[in-house]
């Protein structure tokens, strides 16, 4: 009998090219290089604080990770190519969700390798510590897959029990990321205090109480998701699908006139005013969850320092992980510019330098928001200066990154992987600029 | 009179393929010219390198005397274009698109506002106007991209199987209206595998055979040919005239 799930993978798995793999290959060490020089050699480590500034940093860009996968938990389930080629086709639910497990747990897999070498140098230093943080990353983003499968599965089911409400499965969907994303942090922070509580000498409870959580929400998530997802995937599925088609927004049967007017108003003079208009309305009425998820981020980042003012001082890393969030969610809608700048654009009488104009003017706008927000979260509850600075940078960071990403890729058709890339390092190198 | 567009030896390959071999047409004002071909034969290849899409590997290709790759935003002036795989500003109402279309163009807003008006209810989305293009059927996608296309009157429509997924009323009327388009003094160039609808609506046909052109005929030289008991019809012509003239008398003996 064919094996459902491996063929699935052949026809579908990424296969990288021999470049690629000699690239990833030569960035590895590099990745051990930066961490040397940034992350450092000595831990910090203080009774009070046996994991250190390591085990900080570990957790930090782990918490990241989390919230990525948990989204991405999502398009791999409903949204991805491969699940609107396979819906009309006689595949077993439960072949497909092992299929898709094997391409999470993958993908884990390979994150965790460059997470190796980052964490190589210090590896040679304080060994005990540097093996925590490794073994953070894993283990954190397994649960959060398993999180985010049981939440998205569970949110499916109900949406499909409460069909006739309507608006119920749009608002379920879009806040199931979200709700896994909450439970992946709350056990990412479990799995840092185990690894506190196994570095200090004494707390043997704490980490089996720990560790006993956090197995035992992977275990409930993994046999609650694949029961109901092998019996009701289908289901779930079509449901999906219905909600996905529908945008998020408040008057999602008819939007208002006030884009209209605005295009209009721009005047035939001003094209560039017109497409910016466009450009705007079509990126808040994209990504409305990215922009909701970015301000609850701002305002997430101003309680954790309304809570501990001077973890400003002593972790400036906070605002550097954070900056890396804005600069991915809004250079989203530059990168699909496949799916906002349709072809029909580029048949338009309209000269290369004003499209870069009106895009540039639209991603100024679209920034803005969340730049002065994240500049307000560091500095009200710090009252100080130096936090709005450092929100600012985020500002900064963001224009910066989309500026490069324009002046090194050109206006037109944006190639996907790479400018995902591309991003990826600006983030990387804006986020270590803003630690500094 | 001068004309609308000009392709000179045109070639375009992808890698060993050749899609269109050295292909020439000169398409004058009044013309509306039906482009016929198997599929695979580089129709849309033609109309996208037209479309200044598609990059061209010799020859040239002007529009009302703009050369599209050296005066790309003279050119793209005079010309509309719908392409086969639809790919429209989902997240724009379509009025919002029409809107859009029209200021780029450069339409003054008084009028822009009126053309828009007369566009939805040619092709029926007056009561679509304020929902997003996204949640739009298949055939209601379709018409809101043709009438982006003639937003601002161009010169030249080009509609790449645009009639794909229409409903009977709306070929008809868009059909009719595109006639007196043209006999204003514009052109058209439209791709279709349904040769009825484009007998009806062309004065010229095209057929287009594995990137080369094999016929060129006016409405009169087809109706000629119409009334041959050969060639009984324009699908028996292009038959014919694609090679397969034998596909027409296994039909007859059966
Ligand atoms: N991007 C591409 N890469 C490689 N080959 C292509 C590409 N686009 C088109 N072709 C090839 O060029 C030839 C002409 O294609 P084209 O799309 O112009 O055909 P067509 O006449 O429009 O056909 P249809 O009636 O099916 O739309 C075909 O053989 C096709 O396989
Ligand atoms: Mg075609």
């Amino acid at each position: 009998m064919t094996n459902v799930p491996r063929v699935l993978g052949k026809s579908f798995g990424i296969r990288p090219t021999r470049g690629q793999v000699i690239g990833f290959a030569c960035a590895l060490p590099a990745l051990a290089v930066l961490s040397y020089f940034f992350v450092g050699t000595a831990s910090g480590a203080i009774p009070e604080h046996p994991g250190g500034d390591w085990l900080e940093i570990a957790f930090w860009l782990t918490a990241i990770a989390t919230a990525f996968l948990s989204y991405l938990m999502m398009e791999l389930l409903f949204r991805s190519r491969e699940v609107k080629l396979l819906a009309p086709w006689p595949v077993h639910a439960r072949d497909i969700l092992n299929y898709q497990l094997r391409r999470v747990f993958s993908w884990v897999a390979i994150t965790t390798i460059p997470w190796v070498f980052f964490w190589a140098p210090q590896l040679f230093c304080e060994p005990s510590i540097a093996l925590l943080c490794i073994s953070l990353w894993p283990a954190g983003l397994c649960v959060c897959a398993a999180l985010a499968l049981a939440v998205l599965v569970y949110t499916g089911d109900m949406a499909t029990e409460k069909k006739g409400q309507a608006g119920f499965g749009i608002m379920a969907f879009s806040m199931a990321p979200a709700i896994a994303l909450g439970g992946s942090l709350i056990t990412t922070l479990l799995l840092k205090l185990l690894a506190e509580a196994l570095l200090k000498p004494g707390f043997i409870d704490a980490a089996l109480t720990a560790a006993g959580i956090t197995a035992g929400a992977f275990a409930v998530a993994m046999f609650y998701a694949s029961r109901v997802y092998k019996k009701r995937y289908y289901r779930i599925l079509a449901c999906f699908m219905d909600n996905d088609r529908i945008v998020l927004n408040a008057e999602y049967d008819f939007v208002g006139d006030a884009t209209y007017q605005a295009i209009s108003r721009a005047g035939a003079h001003s094209k560039t005013r017109a497409l910016s208009c466009a450009w705007v309305a079509q990126c808040r009425r994209k990504f409305t969850l990215s922009s909701i998820l970015v301000i609850v981020c701002e305002l997430v980042l101003a309680a954790s320092y309304l809570h501990s003012p001077e973890s400003l001082g002593m972790t400036a890393l906070r605002p550097g992980c954070f900056a890396i969030l804005p600069v991915i969610v809004f250079s989203h809608p530059w990168l699909s510019v496949s799916r906002l700048a349709p072809e029909q654009l580029r048949c338009l009488p309209l000269r290369e330098d004003e499209a870069l104009r009106a895009r540039l003017s639209a991603c100024i706008r679209l920034v803005t928001v969340p730049s002065v927000l994240a500049g307000l979260a560091v500095a009200v509850p710090t009252a100080s200066a130096h936090g709005l600075g450092a929100g600012m940078l985020q500002g900064v960071a963001v224009m910066a990154a989309l500026f490069l990403i324009t002046a090194l890729l050109g206006y037109h058709a944006v190639p996907g992987r790479r400018s995902v890339l591309f991003t990826g390092a600006c983030a990387l190198f804006f986020a270590i600029v803003a630690i500094l | 009179m001068k004309p609308i567009l000009e392709i000179t030896e045109l070639t375009k390959s992808y890698g060993r393929l050749t899609a269109v071999d050295a292909l020439s047409m000169t398409i004058k004002p009044g013309e509306a010219v039906a482009f016929i071909g198997q599929n695979g034969a580089g129709k849309s290849t033609t109309m996208r390198a037209v479309a200044g899409l598609a990059s061209i590997d010799t020859g040239s290709i002007r529009i009302c005397g703009h050369d599209i790759a050296s005066e790309p935003v003279e050119a793209r002036q005079h010309f509309g274009y719908v392409s086969q795989d639809l790919d429209l500003y989902n997240y724009l109402t379509g009025e919002e698109f029409l809107m859009l279309v029209a200021q780029i163009r450069g339409c003054a807003p008084g009028d822009s506002e009126s053309e828009i008006q007369a566009l939805l209810e040619l092709c029926d989305l007056n009561d679509a106007r304020k929902r997003l293009i996204r949640e739009y059927s298949g055939g209601m996608a379709r018409k809101i991209a043709m009438a982006g296309a003639l937003v601002g009157s161009p010169d030249l429509v080009i509609l790449d199987e645009s009639f794909v997924g229409l409903d009977p009323e709306s070929t008809y009327r868009i059909g009719k209206f595109l006639k007196s388009y043209v006999a204003q003094g514009r052109a058209i160039l439209i791709s279709s595998h349904i040769l009825d609808m484009l007998h009806a609506m062309c004065n010229r046909f095209f057929i287009l055979h594995h990137g080369r052109c094999v016929a060129d005929y006016s409405l009169n030289e087809l109706d000629e040919l119409c009334h041959s008991p050969e060639t009984p019809d324009i699908t028996a012509v292009y038959l014919q005239k694609t090679g397969q003239a034998g596909l027409i008398r296994a039909d007859k003996a059966f």
